[in-house]
């Protein structure tokens, strides 16, 4: 003969269980959607810094070839300039993206090569961004080219700027 | 033995209790832990997009704090700070921190060719 209060604490039991099944079920899926929200977050931030690094080479570039009115060597030493200029800046952005618990380096290659045709300036950056806790990492480049007629070209010893085609 | 029953009962269900009951509070925090990050994520979002449309301060700060009340964003405060235009800073003296002065921060960053932008903007936790 069953007791009464066995069949009490039997469903009483049971009822807990799946409760705590069910709450703990829960419980491991809201904390894997922080944890996806929080990374959501940080690759959002990373690949807009990308993006703005990238995009302000662009401007950069497009701003020397323009500001110096068909000058090779001004144009060659305005971008230089300007180009570490930004390279510094972001440089001093890696606390401020440590405490949104990013690293980013961002890297540039400048190359100077001429044709025939006239001459090209080709600048290769490079962004990597990584997540401090080793989560996820991003690694993104971008290769920026102008060219620019012989034509257009103000100075004689244009050749003369760039005797190994590169720098 | 009746009583006896009833006693033992009555302990067992208790300690059956106590962990679903923690189990559940703990699980409210999570949710609003949770619908925080998510409110934070949209506001980063919506503010990134402020930042490549605008360029000048004024503007951003308008736009910004437009957007923060428009969509009941709890903002107490913020700080915007670039190396053309130095640092300002805007407190919210609608909202009340309260006792606990609890507040996290949304932080935003800005590369231009010319300057680097750092915003800032600590928002009331409930």
């Amino acid at each position: 003969m069953i007791k009464t209060w066995l069949i009490v604490v039997f469903v009483s039991i049971l009822m807990m269980i799946t409760l705590l099944t069910v709450n703990l079920m829960l419980l491991v899926n809201v904390e894997l959607s922080i944890n996806f929200l929080k990374q959501k977050r940080k690759a959002i931030t990373a690949n807009s810094c990308i993006d703005d690094f990238f995009e302000s080479i662009n401007t950069i570039l497009d701003d020397s070839v323009s500001s110096s009115r068909g000058n090779f060597s001004i144009m060659r030493e305005t971008l230089e300039k300007e180009i570490e200029k930004l390279i510094e800046r972001v440089s001093k952005t890696k606390g401020f993206l440590e405490e949104c618990g990013l690293k980013i380096s961002f890297r540039k290659s400048i190359v100077f090569f001429n044709n025939t045709e006239g001459y090209v300036i080709q600048i290769v950056a490079e962004a990597y961004a990584e997540d401090c806790e080793g989560l996820f990492s991003i690694r993104r480049n971008s290769n920026i080219v102008r060219f620019i007629p012989q034509e257009t070209c103000k100075e004689s010893n244009i050749a003369e700027l760039f005797p190994n085609n590169s720098s | 033995m009746d009583f006896l029953e009833s006693i033992l009962v009555i302990i067992l269900s208790f300690f059956l209790v106590i962990p679903v009951v923690v189990t559940s509070q703990y699980l409210g925090l999570e949710f609003k832990l949770l619908s925080c990050i998510d409110e934070d994520l949209r506001t980063e979002v919506n503010i990134l997009k402020i930042l490549n449309q605008e360029h000048e301060i004024k503007n951003i700060l308008d736009k910004l704090i437009n957007f923060l009340d428009s969509n009941g964003v709890k903002w107490v405060s913020i700080e915007l700070s670039s190396e053309k235009y130095g640092k300002t800073m805007i407190n919210n003296e609608r909202i009340l921190i309260g006792s606990r002065g609890q507040v996290r921060y949304v932080k935003v960053l800005k590369i231009t060719s010319k300057d680097v932008l750092y915003l800032t903007i600590g928002v009331r936790n409930d």
